[in-house]
């Protein structure tokens, strides 16, 4: 992972909160990651993706209810659709609307509840234009029964569980007595098949690209 | 009919029987039969038996079915009149009370069947009534009020007025006995239902603190004899576990939507309350389980996160058929309660510092 789509620069990051402390704490979490994560630009409205030195940010950090009651559904889908990489970063746990987010593009969905370590991890991913998914994301998926929902296997399943449980690779693959490395490809996996189901969007279908190319997973597989 | 009026008509039962057969035999053996040549006119009379053998019938009746009189006995009653007037009236001048008079005595008999089930003085209002009637017929009869003929009805009164009225008071004593006896039998069974509760409701509580016996009392007595040292690491875990499983039984009677986690939850509470960093996330929606079964499903990774030093995170997964319970947490080696595997299925893997303790419970597997 890391910034080789952009070489050697560090990763950018625009993050769109109305509450200032979220915003710092962020910043602070960014400059102590390793490597480093430049947050360029913090604003309290969607302004700050769109114009100024925020519209050149690699990665868009975004809460999704910058007005109560409200979901930022409509914002969420148009910076997809320009192909900016999304993370979502919420105090809103529930599994709907994780899954909606997840279907509409978002690389990554990330509760406030979890720790800073999981935001980092899924701003470097999504850089790379790879997607993460958190313990919360992993249960939320794992416990997901809409209709439309990508077929997983057993094994997609058990990872996603214990992924969610337990919150360390080390352990989930010790729980399965699989290494870790295959804890991430079974992750990576399961989000590549719910990004093949539904909308199509660019970060989506580049996921799933890479998916193919890289042998996470096979054409019969999408198409079960 | 109420529990009272059912205990009353049992006792009166017998003495019921009892006078119908000897009204029945009063009538029967009436002087009438013997005597239809000597009444002008006999017609009078015999409608007068018909009366009262209609009215014999119908307690037979009644009294194979199980029944009472109930609003039926006054017509019933009107009816004895009117046949005992009838019959007097109609006698042949100065033989009321003789030996042709039939119905006098009958009479007597007749207002005890109709009346068994009432108070005593229902029945002396009735012979007083007949006395009275008999005795007006009498005196203002052609050769009425000559000496021997008021002593003849005054002899005849004993028999035919006092043994009915014996046979009353006998009732009225009968019936106070079966409302002492509803009174006494209500008591003993109001006693043996609050004994019952009580009894329920222990049974209960043991059941509740069936578990803390095995393992909270030897404890806490062991901290009192001074046999364990509360500066022992092994003894404050202890505690920490006990104290865990305390709270989790006081919140197994709370009315909730999701019982299973609030009462990790609590757990999680003595944890925090310790300085334990808690996480405690669900996933899904499953079946609540049974009372047995959230205690199987809890015990073990209570045990866990009642012993984690700095971090325990605490999850549930659910679905329609199964539902699990994880906890993760820094608490070292520590001897965890054997869950009963009949019911769920128990995983747990350590490394380092880092426990992992799984239990799970499927709607599949049939709790033994």
């Amino acid at each position: 992972m890391g910034a080789d789509a952009l070489g050697n620069r560090p990763v950018t990051a625009v993050i769109v909160d109305d509450h200032a402390v979220v915003a710092a704490g962020v910043r602070t979490w960014c400059a102590a990651a390793d490597p480093p994560i430049e947050l360029i630009e913090a604003g309290p409205d969607l302004a700050a993706v769109w114009t100024g030195p925020g519209a050149q940010a690699a990665v868009v950090i975004l809460d999704l209810h910058l007005n109560a009651g409200h979901a930022e559904f409509g914002a969420l889908r148009r910076l997809v659709d320009v192909g900016r990489r999304v993370v979502v970063y919420t105090q809103a746990a529930d599994p709907e609307t994780a899954t909606h987010c997840v279907d509409l593009g978002a690389l990554a969905y990330v509760t406030k509840r979890e720790g800073g370590a999981h935001l980092v991890a899924a701003i470097q991913h999504a850089a790379d234009g790879r997607p993460y998914t958190p313990p919360w994301l992993g249960g939320a998926l794992a416990a997901d029964t809409d209709l439309g929902r990508p077929k997983l296997t057993p094994m997609e399943v058990a990872t996603l569980r214990a992924w969610f449980a337990s919150s360390s690779k080390r352990l989930a693959a010790a729980m399965l007595r699989i290494s870790p490395k295959t804890i991430e490809t079974y992750l990576d996996r399961v989000r590549t098949k719910y990004a093949n189901v539904g909308r199509q969007a660019p970060t989506k279908s580049a996921l799933v690209a890479r998916a193919l190319e890289d042998g996470w997973i096979t054409l019969d597989e999408l198409d079960g | 009919m109420s529990g009272l009026d059912h205990t009353v008509a049992r006792f009166l039962g017998g003495l019921r029987i009892a006078v119908l057969v000897i009204a029945a035999t009063v009538l029967a053996t009436a002087s009438l039969l013997r005597t239809t040549d000597i009444h002008r006119p006999l017609w009078t009379q015999l409608a007068a038996y018909c009366a009262f053998a209609a009215i014999i019938i119908a307690e037979f009746v009644l009294l194979v079915r199980g029944r009472s009189w109930g609003r039926a006995r006054w017509p019933a009653l009107v009816l004895a009149f009117s046949a005992s007037i009838t019959s007097t009236v109609t006698l042949l001048s100065g033989e009321a009370t003789g030996a042709l008079d039939w119905a006098y005595g009958t009479m007597g008999w007749i207002g005890v069947l109709l009346l068994l089930d009432r108070p005593i003085g229902f029945l002396a209002c009735f012979l007083a009534t007949h006395e009275v009637v008999t005795l007006t017929t009498l005196v203002l009869g052609a050769d009425g009020g000559t000496e021997l003929v008021i002593l003849n009805a005054a002899v005849a009164a004993i028999g035919a007025l006092g043994f009915p009225f014996g046979t009353g008071l006998g009732a009225t004593a009968l019936r106070a006995l079966a409302v002492t006896a509803h009174r006494l039998a209500e008591e003993a069974e109001d006693a043996r239902t609050r004994d019952a509760v009580g009894a329920a409701v222990h049974r209960r509580r043991q059941e509740r603190f069936a578990g803390l016996t095995a393992t909270t009392v030897p404890l806490l007595t062991g901290l009192a004899y001074r046999t364990l040292d509360p500066h022992d690491a092994d003894v404050r875990r202890a505690c920490a576990i006990e104290a865990a499983r305390m709270r989790r039984l006081f919140a197994e009677t709370d009315e909730v939507a999701d019982p299973l986690t609030h009462e990790l939850a609590t757990c999680a509470d003595v944890a925090e309350r310790r300085g334990v960093l808690v996480e405690l996330e669900t996933s899904g929606r499953w079946p609540t389980p049974p009372l047995p079964v959230r205690r199987a499903l809890t015990d073990a990774p209570l045990a866990a996160l009642a012993t984690a030093t700095t971090w325990a995170r605490v999850t549930v997964v659910g679905t329609a058929e199964s539902v699990s319970v994880d906890v993760v947490a820094d608490c070292g080696p520590v001897d965890l309660p054997v869950s009963d595997t009949a019911v769920v299925e128990l995983e747990t893997i350590s490394e380092g510092d880092l426990r992992w303790v799984r239990t799970r419970w499927g709607t599949d597997r049939s709790p033994q």
